[in-house]
């Protein structure tokens, strides 16, 4: 039985997959783009934007903002379950950069965030 | 209406059959699948028939994919770790092994019933209070399934549970990665499991179809424990089947392999089951399909929950049936199916869907995977160590 072998190799996949992994999830994000070039091609992808806060609204499990810049505006969606900062909290006004997932609701294309913050 | 949501179950049960019987591929597969191309489907049909149809695939394929888990992936030692389906098999009663299981599945249906009043009157208003407490009690119930690893195991064991959850975190954090979770899942759970099949030339001896008619205490405290445990993972995020059945064993303390085999069936139905009552209770999906559940649904209504309870005992009672017919070809085709070739042609379709659905760095997902997965065969150490992929994040998730 070549066991032993096949142990060493697949220890060695994992251990040099994860490191690739790892050293790849940190250094490759989505490029910045306006927020007309968004489109229903784009779903499920994710993307980064940025832009003002033009309105914001909750619901009992989500916080919903409009986001605008000068090529068009989109919502965003943020679970309220995924805030990990206690203190968050975003209004009208505020110029936010945001990385999220593009999806669908209703028939019209929103993003929902992943990482949103203040630039 | 009517007539459209059945022909929907009656497509679900189809779809189960399918995911069921081919080893490697995961319901979740198909959920994400109708869910990125939903815009198309909502075209002809209502979102809670696309539901309806998610509801009855799941069901069906808990009951169905006992049987290549059981009949394929057999150990070719005599491994002292071999599990009871498979030293039934071996014994020549394969499909005995399948009965229980499917035994199993089919009380857990009326369990589902009993269970999802006491989830829609308690969990909304107790789990906010349980939130706080996520993070202990999932490590406490990881570390208790570790240490309950044999001797020299518990390390490795351990060590997989590390290395699944670091893959987990990069990988849920690689935003270029589209659908994460299905190179993921498939890499530590599917392809493995398929590469060892086509790697051991495991003999199974010739079946006999005979049911133990005798029905033994044992299967009532199976059931039991099944309701205590299945009811505790079904809602709490990183859980599943596998840690329960585990969990369920030692409430029930000793249990037979048959038993065993009956808690096995009913803890994999209950957890997808419950799954759908967890979502509309605490709005929080549990398990790849409930996602899915819960973007088709706008709000999920009582109704609606009452239906999907409806379905489940429908295509579950349907399921049961067509698994001791499934069971019964199995046991007496089983010699004539080349399942290197079946194997290596699932193996190359799910590295293909990777590279569809997830683009070139999935593949990089899967390899790794896989590999990790390999381990646990290799070391002979449970598959439900690799669940650390979702239990490290979500630990991490609760404390930071």
């Amino acid at each position: 039985m070549q066991t032993p072998l096949l142990i060493k190799i697949s220890l060695t996949t994992a251990i040099v997959g994860l490191i690739l992994l790892i050293y790849l999830s940190q250094n490759l994000e989505p490029k910045i783009i306006s927020i007309s070039e968004v489109n229903f091609e784009m779903l499920d992808n994710y993307v980064k934007i940025t832009g003002t806060i033009t309105e914001v609204r909750q619901t009992q499990g989500l916080y919903i903002f409009e986001v605008g810049d000068i090529s068009g505006k989109i919502t965003a969606t943020y679970f309220k379950d995924k805030i990990i900062d206690k203190s968050f909290e975003f209004s009208i006004g505020d110029e936010v950069e945001i990385l999220g997932k593009v999806s669908e609701y209703e028939k019209e294309i929103q993003i929902e965030i992943v990482e949103i913050r203040k630039i | 209406m009517f007539f459209e949501i059945f022909i929907a179950v009656l497509l679900g049960i189809i779809a189960g059959i399918i995911t069921g019987l081919l080893p490697g591929i995961h319901i979740n597969l198909v959920a994400t699948t109708l869910l990125s191309s939903s815009a198309f489907f909502l075209g002809f049909a209502s979102a809670i028939a696309l539901v309806c149809f998610l509801v009855s695939m799941s069901i069906v394929h808990t009951f169905l994919d006992m049987i290549p888990s059981i009949f394929l992936g057999v150990p070719d030692d005599t491994a002292l770790s071999v599990l009871p389906g498979h030293s039934m098999l071996l014994d020549g009663r394969g499909y005995e092994a399948i009965k229980l299981t499917a035994m199993g599945s089919f009380f857990a249906l009326f369990i589902i019933i009993l269970i999802s009043p006491l989830y829609v009157l308690f969990l909304p208003s107790y789990y906010e209070y349980f939130v706080e407490y996520i993070a202990p009690i999932l490590i406490v119930i990881s570390l208790f399934l570790i240490l309950s690893e044999g001797r020299g195991k518990k390390i490795l064991a351990f060590l997989l549970f590390i290395l699944a959850g670091v893959l987990g975190i990069a990988t849920l954090n690689f935003t270029l990665i589209k659908q994460p979770l299905f190179p993921l899942l498939t890499g530590l759970f599917g392809t493995p499991l398929l590469i060892m099949s086509i790697l051991h030339k495991s003999k199974i001896p010739k079946q006999r179809i005979s049911s133990g008619k005798k029905v033994h205490k044992g299967y009532f405290k199976a059931l039991a424990a099944s309701i205590l445990s299945g009811s505790l993972v079904s809602f709490l995020p990183g859980l599943g089947a596998a840690q329960g059945a585990v969990v369920g064993k030692s409430i029930a303390g000793k249990l037979g392999r048959k038993s065993f085999l009956i808690l096995l069936g009913a803890i994999s139905t209950i957890t997808i089951g419950l799954g759908f009552v967890a979502l509309y209770a605490i709005s929080r999906p549990r398990h790849g399909v409930a996602v899915a559940v819960g973007k088709l649904l706008e709000a999920f209504t009582l109704n609606q929950l009452m239906l999907l309870l409806a379905v489940m005992l429908f295509s579950g009672s349907i399921a049961f049936l067509l698994t001791l017919f499934f069971a019964r070809v199995f046991a007496k085709e089983i010699m004539k199916v080349n399942y290197r070739k079946l194997s290596l042609g699932i193996i190359t379709l799910l590295a293909v869907l990777t590279v569809i659905i997830s683009g070139f760095y999935g593949l990089l997902i899967l390899i790794t995977g896989t590999s990790i997965g390999l381990l646990a065969s290799f070391w002979q150490i449970r598959k439900m160590h690799l669940m650390g992929c979702l239990i490290l994040p979500v630990i991490l998730f609760f404390l930071i």
